[in-house]
């Protein structure tokens, strides 16, 4: 039901764009209001964010320890999975964010017996979750040369690169292909694995239909219905040097597009998809395990009622007595 | 009836049905074997926690508190505000599903509110609802839902089915720590007076006497001078074990299952046994009776209360530092906690060992030595000497515990030891030793009786990679190094895989020990060693 | 002995019938519990299950009785005496087995059949829901004994009366409960 209630808004909001653009001629606030607006929300929802995570303490050092400890010399400790210092905890951090280390930790070599194992999700799940979020990024990357003239030379090398195969004229970006595939697939095993399905919510589905919709009507313009790229770029230039004009004619494709990644944007900060921040302030992961060799400082550290020796003693000094244990006071 | 009938490929293809209820409107179902019993309100007024009542978690009424949802809301508040973990953990999750077949309560009951991620949208559902944006306009769509007294009874069942053995961490690609999230919803229960004897009850006596058992100092001596006569029967050694001796120049603190459960009191007499041979000036105490830790699973606040007396006594009694016996929820507190909530600890040295005279660069800030560190430095410097064949009537595998795995990483030291104690030897699988091994399933206050069934579900997975190395290398004997393990494994063993029993590392130890001037009559158990028991007959 | 013949022939697309419907049924209340991952390991239960059933099956087939039998019985009866409720529930899965293979053969008996193997196979299968009773039963008795010794030997009660504990003390006022429910 979610997914259902996830695909009818995105095509609600392809509908709302059509609309506006389509027939009611919003060029203004479809080209540059609503973008400006869902760039403002987006980069100060996400600083919103972050700032409200950062401003909650961290009183404990608790990271989950994958490996060996640091402790006897001789014992060959885990940096990794067991980092005992900030640079290795970078290391770590740095893998788990560009190669998704822990997802993989899945399917390490396990001992294959039995009848017949089939590994499926896991192994899956880890690959479709890496080439979806590299396949974003490049293509985030890509989009930079609509707003620098002239285009920078490692996005030209990225472009390049992702058109390798020199498939079909315009040249089939690579991508783009992995995009929707990868996408794809994480809707299909979000349907389709029953304990998956038991948990999506319609925030699981929604941003899954989102980008795949973006993709497509950027794929559609791309290499279907052609639009003019150099009006898009004189819209987006106008963007960055505040001097924003929304020329007519670049085509109701482009206006889908865009209002896509606007809702994006501005949904962005207020969804799950802050993950993107969240990873990096997970105490489970971005802290060393030093916690006996450092003392780590809690600024909320409160005095407690505890049991004093003395009171202990007061109550048990007979007892102790008879049983010829030494007493502070007789 | 043959319309009725489905042809057999058709039967074939039916690969899973779809489950037709959304799971925040499956109710709870209280049922025996599923739950622990409330904590009795005399323990509870001892340690002044709130709404202590008798009630019954099978009763529909559960007595709460007249406010207990302004309680709770303001609770969830003030752990956001102090939890950066918490607040993270609470935005971040994706719903990937990696992490659900990862826990063994999962895998063992079929549960699905036992998979983690479920686990934390319990509490999740109700912190959208009033803490975000999203969940205040979209409600039920953005995966909210309002806080009641059913999801209250889900809370109290679901968290105190998780034993905060982290496994799902490492499996999770945010590192979202569903022991966090447990910690934080019995906290919450605990603020409205929810809490469960077999956690309540060990941490008001643990408060008083020192140890959860409530053994006052008589019966501390007692114990430990039973633990001296019984080592003198099977070493021909009378041992010193010095009980509050100022001066001392180390602090030793075990879990106190160690001086009276079985199997833990063998490796127990192994410590008394290898201290003795290398001549270390230490001292118990009875106020720090007790390494253990059952506030960890009540609250930060509880944990911090009965965690104080390890450093009073260290500063009361003039040690240098401190040494810590076999356990796993305690070396979590000593490890993670114990410097940040009762330290700093700079009126003690940083610890070097008197024998060998390493230094442990680890643990210079805390003060605190773990017993298999201390000892595999032993025996690397080859300080102490051993009969490995004492230990050949044992085949031994070894259980790495949650906490001591997940939240530390000792890892590679008790095997180190256990290799140079014993001849066989064997790890189980991969998959379920080191960071990724399962839970003896009774972890962090749920080894109750009346929770017997839930404990056996979630100890399958162990249980069954115990059952893989006894087939195939006819293991006896599992050794671990966790108190909870050693009292609670051996029932889960006994159900899953007859004919394996449990001890602590330190037992091995203290089998293939040489002692000066010895006569051994058999192992720490009173059983003859390997061989003899024939050589007798002769 | 047609019918061994057939059941040699089907016998997978029967394992696979049964599996799905034993392990569907190995779930809570409609939610299923992962099959996917299989591993001996990593999902012990789902692994437990089904090859147990495929050693019970070719037993059948095969028309022997050895140990393997007997411990693939007693291993799935186990995990299931820990979820079931009812012994009912705990056995089904062999009666489903039955229904599985009468839908099956169906399918390929001729006129008339042939009543006498039916009915060893019928015999078999029976037996094998008699011994799982059995186990059922064991298996309980099991978790009470456990459960009575763990009693036993909780030290605590020792203590108790050797008088060497005293509990937290119980205030002026307080309500003498006993923990119990």
């Amino acid at each position: 039901m979610n997914a259902f209630y996830a695909l009818f808004a995105v095509i609600l909001l392809l509908l709302v764009a059509w609309v506006g653009v389509g027939t009611v001629d919003l060029y203004s606030l479809f080209g540059i209001i609503i973008p400006y607006l869902a760039f403002t929300i987006f980069i100060l929802g996400f600083l919103y964010r972050i700032i409200k995570w950062a401003i909650s303490p961290v009183p404990f050092r608790i990271p989950t320890t994958c490996g060996q400890q640091k402790s006897l010399p001789w014992l060959k400790s885990s940096k990794l999975d067991n980092p005992h210092n900030a640079f290795w905890t970078i290391i770590r951090m740095a893998l788990e964010v560009l190669t998704f280390r822990s997802l993989f930790r899945s399917t390490r070599a396990e001992l294959r017996e039995g009848p017949k194992i089939t590994y499926g999700d896991t192994k899956w799940l880890w690959a479709g979750g890496l080439a979806f979020h590299w396949a974003f990024l490049i293509i985030i990357l890509r989009h930079y040369r609509f707003f620098v003239e002239p285009v920078p030379a490692f996005v030209l090398y990225l472009q390049s690169m992702d058109g390798l195969f020199q498939i079909g004229l315009p040249v089939l970006y690579i991508t783009d292909a992995v995009i929707v595939v990868a996408a794809s697939y994480l809707f299909v095993r979000r349907v389709f694995i029953p304990q998956v399905r038991y948990i999506s919510l319609f925030a699981d589905y929604f941003p899954l239909f989102l980008i795949g919709g973006i993709a497509v009507t950027g794929i559609l313009m791309r290499y279907f219905t052609k639009i003019d790229v150099s009006a898009v770029k004189e819209l987006t230039l106008g963007w960055i040097n505040f001097k924003p004009a929304a020329p007519e004619g670049i085509g109701i494709m482009f206006y889908l597009h865009l209002f896509l990644v606007s809702v994006l944007f501005a949904y962005f900060p207020f969804s799950k998809l802050m993950h993107l921040g969240g990873i990096f302030l997970s105490p489970a992961r971005n802290l060393a395990n030093n916690n006996r060799a450092k003392r780590h400082v809690n600024p909320w550290n409160y005095d407690v009622k505890v049991h004093t020796y003395e009171e202990y003693e007061d109550e048990f000094r007979e007892v102790m007595k008879e049983a010829d244990l030494p007493v502070e006071k007789e | 009836m043959s319309d009725e009938k489905l042809k057999s490929e058709q039967l074939a293809d039916i690969d899973y049905n779809p489950p037709s209820k959304d799971w925040m409107d499956v109710k709870p179902v209280i049922k025996k074997g599923t739950f622990n019993y409330p904590a009795v309100e005399a323990s509870e007024k001892y340690l002044d926690l709130p709404f202590s009542r008798k009630w019954d978690p099978r009763d529909d009424d559960w007595k709460l508190p007249e406010n207990w949802k302004e309680i709770v809301l303001k609770g969830l508040k003030d752990l956001l505000g102090k939890y950066r973990s918490f607040k993270v953990f609470m935005d971040i999750c994706v719903r990937c599903g990696a992490c659900a077949d990862k826990c063994h309560f999962y895998l063992g009951s079929g549960d699905p509110k036992n998979m983690p991620v479920l686990r934390a949208e319990l509490l999740r559902s109700v912190y959208r609802n009033d803490f975000t944006t999203a969940g205040k306009i979209f409600g039920k769509l953005a995966g909210a839902r309002e806080l009641t007294e059913d999801v209250i009874k889900e809370w109290f069942l679901y968290f105190y089915q998780c034993t905060e053995c982290r496994r799902c961490s490492v499996f999770c690609p945010y590192g979202i720590d569903t022991a966090e999230i447990t910690m934080m919803g019995r906290e919450l229960l605990n603020k409205l007076g929810l809490g469960i004897d077999w956690i309540n009850t060990p941490a008001a006596n643990c408060f008083r006497t020192g140890n959860h058992l409530g053994i006052q100092p008589h019966g501390f001596k007692d114990s430990v001078d039973f633990a001296v006569d019984d080592l003198l029967d099977f070493t021909g050694i009378r041992v010193e074990a010095p009980i509050n001796k100022k001066g001392a120049e180390i602090l030793f603190v075990v879990p106190s299952a160690d001086y009276f459960g079985d199997p833990h009191y063998f490796g127990f007499l192994g410590y008394l046994a290898l201290f003795h041979e290398i001549g270390l000036d230490y001292t118990f105490s009875t106020f720090a009776s007790e390494g253990g830790n059952f506030g960890l699973f009540h609250s930060a606040e509880m944990m911090k209360r009965l965690n104080a007396k390890i450093y009073a006594e260290a500063r009361r009694l003039g040690v240098k530092w401190i040494i810590g016996g076999e356990c796993g929820h305690m070396w979590r507190v000593l490890h993670q906690y114990m410097d940040t909530i009762n330290g700093p600890a700079d009126f003690l040295e940083e610890p070097v060992s008197p024998i060998t005279g390493t230094k442990f660069e680890n643990a210079k800030s805390t003060k605190m030595v773990h017993i298999a560190e201390f000892t595999a430095d032993l025996i690397k410097h080859n300080k102490v000497k051993f009969d490995r064949s004492r230990n050949d009537h044992w085949i031994v595998t070894f259980h790495d515990s949650c906490n001591t795995a997940r939240g530390m990483g000792i890892l590679d030291e008790p095997r180190y030891i256990i290799r140079s104690t014993c001849n066989n030897f064997y790890d189980m699988p991969e998959n379920t030793i080191r960071e990724q091994t399962f839970c003896c399933g009774s972890g962090s206050g749920i080894g109750t009786d009346e929770n017997l069934e839930m404990r056996l579900r979630g100890g399958f997975p162990r249980a069954n990679a115990v059952k893989y190395v006894r087939e195939k290398h006819g293991v006896n004997l599992l050794t671990c190094m966790c108190a909870i393990d050693k009292a609670t494994l051996p029932a889960v063993m006994d159900f899953w895989v007859p004919g394996v029993e449990l001890a602590g590392v330190h037992e091995l130890v203290g089998n293939a020990l040489i002692m000066k001037g010895e006569k051994r009559s058999g192992d720490l158990r009173g059983q003859p060693f390997k061989g003899e028991e024939v050589k007798e007959h002769v | 002995m047609i019918i061994y013949d057939i059941l040699r022939q089907r016998r997978d697309i029967i394992l696979k019938q049964w599996k799905n419907i034993a392990l569907n049924q190995y779930s809570f209340g409609d939610f299923k519990i992962h099959k996917e991952n299989n591993n001996r390991f990593g999902n012990p239960v789902a692994y437990t299950i089904s090859s147990g059933l495929e050693t019970i099956l070719d037993e059948i087939i095969a028309e022997t009785h050895t140990v393997k039998l007997d411990d693939a019985l007693e291993e799935i009866v186990k995990i299931k005496s820990l979820q079931a409720e009812k012994p009912s529930i705990a056995v089904d899965f062999l009666f489903h087995l039955k229904n599985i293979l009468k839908n099956d053969l169906d399918d390929f008996r001729q006129d008339g059949g042939y009543p006498g193997e039916i009915e060893k196979l019928h015999t078999d299968i029976d037996n094998l829901i008699l011994s799982a009773f059995d186990i059922f039963m064991k298996c309980r008795e099991k978790i009470y004994d456990i459960k009575s010794k763990e009693i036993m030997k909780r030290s605590y009660r020792l203590l108790e009366r050797a008088n060497m504990v005293d509990p937290a003390p119980r205030r002026k006022g307080d309500v003498d409960d006993e923990i119990g429910c």
